[in-house]
């Protein structure tokens, strides 16, 4: 008998694995049904915020394969972001737009013009390309030191993108990027997102990446390479990033590299260490409550009535309250809503009297 | 040869405040393992008192030492209020704290001051500008100088040479023997925040007097800039903050000078770039102790 069971994320038994990765695609299997029921409930006038949510939750999930993996807190994955959607764009900009907007690209850069799913694919390609250049320098560090560079990651990333004028338009707009992102690609990328990430989490080089995040002397011991246990997850969640940044240029259509920056990291991180940075469950429930909460701050900001008496709530409420959030909540949990513990998918099988410890598949006390 | 002077005073102007930053955040890191991101957003907070202050026609000679007073107010109350209750041992949640304290700071300012660039006002003397051994240096950079000099001595004779200095580096060393030791953790961390608080103080006045202008959101790069500072000299080591920031001071002031016009728009990259070498060679920084956080 299978059965839902919300427990810590170490498995049991031989079908454990592929029920985990089971499991995470069920999770966005609901995430996606959920979606479409809000859409007929609010008869689509929420269509554009229900898709940056998808985005947004693509970001979280993927920052959660190398924050989950290796407790190393990126505050630059912004920065994979801004080169999957740059990517996308210029492998997908109509030929005839790229000679004008774009005219001293090299070679065959020129004349691709790429549907949707090969331009993601590029766009999460070149994330990771360039993830697997700069990580082995980035994951030598971990705690504070790390944040920080990760932190610099981001301005080089910016301060580049803006001065590649050939591929990227330097500070002028990005524009002119088909619009072909819909609810279908968003979500569905979410669901495969969810599944990547789960089957990472429990291969055996998640399982290895997340040995040196509890101990590296151990792990190192124990014939670990250390770079290479936090390179592959640093990979990973760059490329996942990347897609992210390529369907966000796909619905954005025209965007600049401020667009990636400092300011726009803070709500992804706070999604993903107030819902559990441990957690893929964890990751996707921050991105629900703080996306759910942003949009009720901007309904307030915009004004509301109590009877007849007309309120605004104060500008920036959004900022204001998720600082505020992280303040009260991190000292008090600091593993978030979570923690470590999943939603799986479990096999049950009836206790026999004859077996030692419990049924397979569930906890042991203590 | 002019040239290398000129860049060596600009350097010495630039590293004074950085070093400075560094310091004001190396004091706090060595004590609770706090990295502050929130660090510049405070110093923007103390250096919007010292402007109103100001646009309330007080002298200068009030100005300054109310403007300390204020930033090292600022600085014992988050610490008291936002930092204490998540405990020593936990680097990365304080750090994501100060996080979520930045974005506080910044929506408050928002709110209180709004989005335009405020005027920050500085004496006409300060911005005259003296020939020293045949290269041009304002009067404020001079200042700069002399300020971050005697700040540092001052900290010097304060961590080396008294019984309060030796608690605070006590401390820092190991929470646990101090407090065999007779030394209150605590209130330790309390003198660090007020030290980290009095310096972002002086640095509201120096930077801001140099910039001209503040905006709610100037926070951030200060605090870019101390990450650099602090990263390149070590955590936790008060001299490798001093050397990291005048690093940057002179590696800042070469490249402006010396990156050919089309490389302009990197430097800031080239200095994380820089960084990110360094560390590769040297995890632990110039001056740093090899902890934990480096490997």
């Amino acid at each position: 008998m299978i059965r839902l069971q919300w427990r810590t994320d170490r498995l049991f038994g031989r079908s454990a694995f592929s029920l985990a990765v089971l499991s995470a695609l069920l999770i966005g299997v609901v995430v996606l049904l959920a979606a479409v029921v809000l859409i007929f409930l609010t008869k689509g006038q929420k269509n554009q915020i229900i898709l940056v949510f998808g985005i947004n939750a693509l970001l979280v999930v993927a920052l959660q394969v190398f924050v989950g993996s290796t407790g190393i807190v990126s505050f630059g994955h912004m920065a994979f972001m801004a080169i999957g959607a740059y990517a996308a764009g210029i492998v997908s900009l109509p030929v005839a737009m790229k000679a004008a907007l774009l005219p001293d690209l090299p070679g065959v850069l020129k004349t691709v013009e790429l549907p949707m799913f090969p331009s993601l694919v590029v766009a999460g390609f070149a994330a990771a390309v360039v993830a697997g250049i700069i990580g082995p320098a980035i994951v030598r560090l971990t705690g504070p030191a790390a944040a920080v560079v990760t932190l610099g990651m981001l301005v080089i990333a910016n301060q580049v993108l803006r001065g590649a004028k050939e591929f990227t338009r330097g500070t002028q707009t990005f524009s002119g990027v088909p619009k072909t992102t819909t609810f279908i690609w968003v979500f569905s990328t979410l669901v495969v997102g969810l599944g990547v990430a789960a089957l990472f989490k429990w291969s055996s080089v998640g399982l290895k990446s997340r040995m040196v995040r509890d101990d590296p002397l151990a792990a190192e011991t124990c014939g670990i390479n250390v770079t290479v246990a936090r390179l592959i997850p640093f990979v990973v969640s760059a490329a996942l990033t990347g897609v992210a940044g390529g369907l966000w240029a796909h619905y954005i259509t025209a965007f600049q590299a401020n667009s990636f920056y400092v300011l726009q990291t803070v709500p992804i991180i706070a999604m993903l260490i107030l819902g559990g940075a441990a957690s893929i469950t964890g990751a996707m429930l921050g991105a629900v409550i703080i996306s759910t909460w942003a949009e009720i701050t901007r309904l307030l900001e915009a004004g509301f009535s109590v009877g007849s008496l007309h309120l605004t709530a104060p500008k920036d409420l959004g900022s204001l309250s998720l600082g505020l959030a992280l303040i009260l909540f991190l000292p008090w949990r600091p593993q978030g809503i979570t923690g470590p513990r999943e939603v799986l998918l479990g096999l049950v099988r009836r206790a026999r009297p004859t077996e030692i410890g419990g049924p397979v598949g569930e906890e042991s006390p203590g | 040869m002019t040239g290398i002077f000129q860049v060596f005073l600009d350097g010495l102007s630039l590293g004074a405040s950085y070093a400075l930053l560094a310091l004001g955040l190396t004091m706090v890191f060595g004590v609770l393992g706090l990295v502050n991101f929130a660090y510049g957003d405070m110093i923007m907070w103390t250096a919007f008192l010292a402007a109103s202050l100001w646009a309330w026609g007080l002298p200068l000679i009030v100005v300054v030492p109310l403007t300390i007073i204020g930033g090292t107010l600022l600085s014992l109350v988050v610490g008291e209020v936002v930092f204490r209750r998540v405990g020593t041992q936990n680097p990365l949640s304080l750090l994501l704290v100060s996080f979520g304290l930045s974005l506080v700071l910044v929506a408050l300012a928002v709110q209180v001051f709004g989005e335009l660039a405020f005027v920050f006002p500085s004496p006409e003397y300060l911005s005259r500008v003296v020939e020293v051994g045949g290269a041009q240096v304002s009067v404020l950079s001079l200042v700069d100088v002399g300020v971050a000099a005697a700040i540092l001595a001052a900290l010097f004779l304060l961590l080396n040479r008294s019984e309060l200095g030796l608690m605070l580096r006590a401390t820092a060393e190991n929470v646990r023997t101090a407090r065999l030791m007779g030394v209150r953790p605590k209130s330790m961390v309390r003198l660090s925040f007020a030290i980290s608080g009095a310096i972002g103080g002086v640095i509201a006045l120096l930077w801001f007097m140099k910039v001209g202008s503040l905006i709610p959101r100037s926070g951030l790069d200060i605090t870019l800039k101390a990450f650099i500072a602090l990263v390149i000299g070590g955590l936790g080591s008060t001299r490798g903050a001093v050397g990291g920031g005048f690093l940057l001071g002179f590696a800042e002031a070469g490249l402006a000078t010396w990156l050919p016009a089309g490389w302009r728009g990197y430097q800031q990259a080239l200095a994380f770039v820089v960084v990110v070498l360094l560390l590769l060679l040297r995890p632990q920084g110039i001056g740093g102790r090899v902890t934990d956080t480096s490997r």
